[in-house]
């Protein structure tokens, strides 16, 4: 290779090196020394505290609270849209009439804007005056309105709901694109052979599905590990830290407290999640080129 | 039989479907109503159009929409560009760590914004971009770039390399051939980039939030936020004041949305 | 086992008539082929017959049960498909076992039935892999051992050899007639390969556009083809077919092409004049048919070498006659080169007169005629 490709090599990929060197790596490297601090503030300088962040984490009620609150909602919602999204896909397999449009529709949640669609669900589950609880009245309906966003109980649910109805669309589309994407035949010779629809999808189709499980469940997840911009304006982590999940924690600690260590080691934990998830996810897709 | 199949099929999808429209259709029609209509009813469709809840709205998302504009706009297009070079170079050039320093530009899609978050704003601050519109777009630029990238890699590769050396054997250099060939094979690909990049920075919340203070620079999602916190019983304001923000992405998605998300389900490969 | 009758069957797609009108009927325990090029109506016919495709006009028989209307798990038969469509996530076994699986039959029972199955076809130490791990050649046992493990009424297979390499197609040519001796199954299989049709097959259906050329078996349809399309079809190298008129002299008759004159023997020449009121025919005669000589012989007609394709064990001459081309299968003693005379005479036996026109075989030689205008 000769000099002058080798200096446009380097020109060209001079911005993402640079951007990406500073914004995500030099960064979460400074990330992972504050963490490592017990910083409170801009200003003055903080003591090292080693792991002590991490330990405290361990004792922190709070903290714990907050780490079952983030699994039963990830494995809510995952669960939860991946089975919808499947179910919805074989159900458009059936072929429908209109279904491009259908298609088009059920992608709309995706489309909007995460902090808007936490300010539209959570005016659809206010209670007194929401849109879910004025359509069960309507429906005379009355004994089944909720509390909703205002209950500690219900308030996770209402947000794993609300994700719910923004990635099912999604999903269920990378199920029907894999569904397509298997040879006709298949399904043919198991008609000859006698396989009854059921079957067909049970015991043919639905075992190869893996591909858009993995890639469903690669955005599934990372979306629910970090989960902030729709559950703040639906219920802020609240009421009562019911629905706090590990992103509003670590924004309330960090911006709110100014627990800047903690928060930082908070962060930490789930940029460490995110890279034992998804490396073996990416180290498959990779292994395909 | 097959009948009645049929029609619990279309009835689920279609129960489906409405559920994936209510809340849209709550927002809009709640948008046009008058405060003493929605106490009457949520559910209706409003009896005139009245555009005072979207006056009102305007007032305090107004400039932000246009701090929006000023940040998404030029970071999509920048972001964008830059990942096409950085796409070029993977597709066509093999390095000794070519594949490591691909794998590490990618794995920056996959960083969760929380643990850059704190840093950034501090270097923010340090630097004097804090609360400024550079100080948003440079973040934005930076993670931009990974997704482009993917994507404008697996693009070139398409690419025929015969193409490429033929042009090279005539004497082009590298910048060259980027400008006389690639580019414009790439007007699509450069477009559909685009769009993606400018509807997640467009729909973006968190970043706003850490790094801009006060109207001046806020992008217009923290402002709706804002519009829920302080307008919490007018919802016809809230429901105005997220019609418009929400109005670039949902009309890029209505023109665009098959190219994206053939666009998306090929980057993710 | 059953027989299948085709009744006047027509299959539509959209303006295109796939198959127009087809009646067949197959014998119970027969080796039947679909014959013909792509886009003849031979897979939408297999396909009507599995059920796969409902006809627009005629009725299906099997057996004596009339099946036009009942869908393809009722209809007991079973399908290869060309890419064979096995189930990547299963198991040899299990993709065999497959048709028993789902009609919950017993454990023991598939199990038994599965070794039997793939004792039969030879592949009882790849049961435990997946299609993935196998070679085109096993996958297709497995396809096979998936279609007859039920122990259907019909057979049917869709280009079953067309993706295997050409020395495994040879050897799964004999395999497969064998089989079907061995099972006694009616099978219909389809084919775009004239070889492999008439070497495994009984009666073959040549089909074209939709409609059946002729049914016959080997031999009738190289021997006695009904009309141009069959006699070009069959055979290889194909048939030499000149358009030529008929030209009478006196008591001799002869063909008239180009600048040429044939004349031909007494009895084929009067026949022909008898059939023909218009003068314009086509001669067909095999290259095997030709006999080319390096010298003059008695009643032998003067043509120069255009090329010569030596075939190892014999030779495709190709002469030229004006501007008509023939191609003539000799021995490796004919040493004459390109440009050089060679005399040829024909098998006047064997010759084939076609209508120019609608294509029908209006006599061959042996003093038969076929059908005529």
């Amino acid at each position: 290779m000769d000099r002058k490709t080798k200096f446009f090599i380097f020109l060209f990929l001079l911005p993402a090196v640079v951007g990406l060197g500073l914004y995500a790596y030099y960064f979460s490297g400074w990330n992972l020394s504050i963490s490592m601090t017990n910083a409170r503030s801009l200003i003055f300088p903080a003591e090292f505290i080693g792991l002590g962040n991490y330990g405290r984490f361990l004792v922190d009620p709070v903290f714990i609270t907050v780490v079952k609150n983030t699994a039963i909602f990830t494995v809510l919602f995952m669960g939860g849209t991946l089975l919808l999204g499947l179910l919805f896909a074989i159900l458009i397999d059936q072929g429908i009439k209109g279904e491009r449009l259908y298609k088009v529709i059920i992608l709309i949640p995706m489309a909007m804007p995460m902090v808007i669609s936490g300010v539209l669900w959570s005016w659809m589950f206010s209670p007194r005056m929401g849109v879910i609880n004025s359509l069960l009245r309507v429906l005379h309906l009355d004994f089944l309105t909720q509390p909703w966003i205002t209950s500690t109980s219900q308030a996770l649910l209402c947000v794993i709901i609300a994700y719910i109805w923004v990635f099912t669309g999604f999903v269920a589309l990378l199920y029907l694109a894999n569904i397509r994407s298997l040879p006709n035949e298949q399904s043919e010779s198991a008609r000859v052979d006698g396989a009854s629809k059921f079957q067909l999808y049970w015991r043919v189709i639905i075992p190869q599905l893996r591909p858009a499980t993995v890639m469903a469940f690669a955005v599934l997840f990372l979306n629910s590990l970090v989960a902030f911009d729709l559950v703040w304006p639906l219920t802020r982590g609240g009421p009562a830290g019911s629905s706090e999940l590990l992103g509003t924690f670590m924004y309330k600690q960090t911006f709110q407290w100014n627990f800047f260590g903690y928060g930082a080691a908070i962060a930490q934990i789930m940029f460490i999640i995110s890279v034992v998830v998804m490396v073996p996810y990416l180290y498959r897709s990779i292994r395909r080129r | 039989m097959m009948i009645i199949r049929r029609f619990i099929l279309y009835f689920i999808l279609i129960f489906f479907a409405l559920f994936m429209l209510f809340p849209i259709y709550s927002m809009v029609t709640t948008a046009f109503k008058t405060m003493p209509e929605i106490v009457g009813s949520r559910l209706t469709p409003p009896t005139q159009l009245y555009l005072g809840a979207f006056k009102e709205a305007f007032d305090s998302i107004g400039r932000p929409l246009l701090n929006s504009v000023i940040i998404t706009l030029p970071s999509a297009l920048i972001g964008t560009f830059l990942g096409s070079l950085t796409g070029y170079v993977f597709s066509k050039f093999r390095f000794w760590g070519s594949d490591a320093l691909f794998i590490l530009i990618v794995l920056g899609m996959y960083i969760p914004a929380q643990a850059v978050l704190l840093p950034v704003v501090k270097f923010s601050a340090n630097v004097g971009i804090f609360n400024t519109y550079l100080g948003l777009i440079l973040p934005m630029i930076a993670f931009s770039i990974p997704s482009a990238t993917l994507f404008f890699r697996n693009f070139y590769m398409t690419v025929p390399t015969e193409m490429i050396e033929s042009a090279r054997v005539d004497g082009c250099g590298i910048p060259g051939i980027y400008r006389r060939i690639i580019l414009p094979l790439s007007g699509i690909t450069f477009a559909v980039s685009v769009m993606i990049n400018f509807t997640w920075i467009w729909n973006g919340f968190l970043w706003g939030l850490v790094l801009t203070q006060g109207p001046a620079v806020q992008p217009v999602m923290v402002a709706v936020n804002n519009l829920h916190g302080t307008y919490v019983a007018m919802w016809n304001v809230q429901m105005a004041g997220s019609l418009m923000a929400a109005l670039p992405t949902l009309v890029i998605y209505a023109f665009f949305g098959k190219y994206i998300t053939r666009g998306v389900l090929a980057q993710r490969k | 086992m059953s027989k299948v009758t085709l009744n006047g069957l027509t299959k539509r797609f959209g303006k295109v008539e796939a198959v127009k009108n087809v009646t067949l009927e197959i014998k119970d325990g027969e080796f039947v082929a679909l014959l013909g090029p792509s886009g003849c109506g031979k897979t939408t016919t297999l396909r009507c017959i599995a059920g796969l495709e409902k006809p627009d006009e005629g009725d299906i028989y099997i057996g004596d049960k009339m099946v036009t209307r009942l869908s393809p798990p009722d209809r007991n038969v079973s399908m290869v498909f060309q890419s064979y469509a096995l189930y990547p996530h299963m198991t040899a076994f299990d993709n065999i076992a497959f048709p028993l699986w789902i009609r919950k039959r017993p454990r023991n029972e598939i199990r038994e039935k599965v070794k039997k199955t793939a004792e039969i076809l030879e592949i009882s130490e790849f049961l435990n892999r997946k299609p993935g791990e196998l070679s085109g050649g096993q996958c297709q046992r497995v396809a096979l051992g998936r279609a007859i493990i039920r122990n259907p009424a019909v057979f049917l297979l869709d280009e079953p050899l067309a993706n295997l390499d050409a020395k495994l197609r040879i050897s799964t040519r004999a395999e497969l007639k064998r089989l079907q001796k061995q099972l006694g199954a009616t099978m219909i299989f389809v084919t775009h390969d004239q070889v492999e049709a008439m070497t495994m097959a009984e009666r073959i259906a040549v089909m074209n556009n939709g409609v059946i050329e002729q049914f016959g078996s080997t031999d009738e349809i190289y021997q006695q083809p009904a009309n141009m399309f069959v006699a070009g079809f069959i055979g290889t190298p194909a048939m030499n077919l000149i358009e030529c008129s008929l030209v009478e002299n006196g008591r001799v008759i002869s063909l008239a092409f180009n600048t040429n004159t044939l004349p031909v023997p007494d009895y084929i020449g009067r026949v022909l004049i008898k059939k023909k009121k218009s003068t314009n025919v086509v001669f067909g005669i095999r290259p095997e048919d030709i006999s080319i000589h390096e010298k003059n012989k008695p009643n032998s007609y003067k043509t120069k070498v255009y090329v010569v394709e030596p075939m190892g064990n014999e030779k495709l001459v190709t002469v030229e006659m004006g501007n008509t081309y023939l191609k003539v299968r000799t021995g490796l003693d004919f040493k004459r080169e390109m440009g050089e005379n060679a005399w040829m005479d024909f098998d006047w036996n064997k010759a084939y007169f076609f209508d120019k026109n609608t294509g029908k075989t209006i006599m061959y030689g042996l003093n038969k005629s076929a059908n005529s205008k």
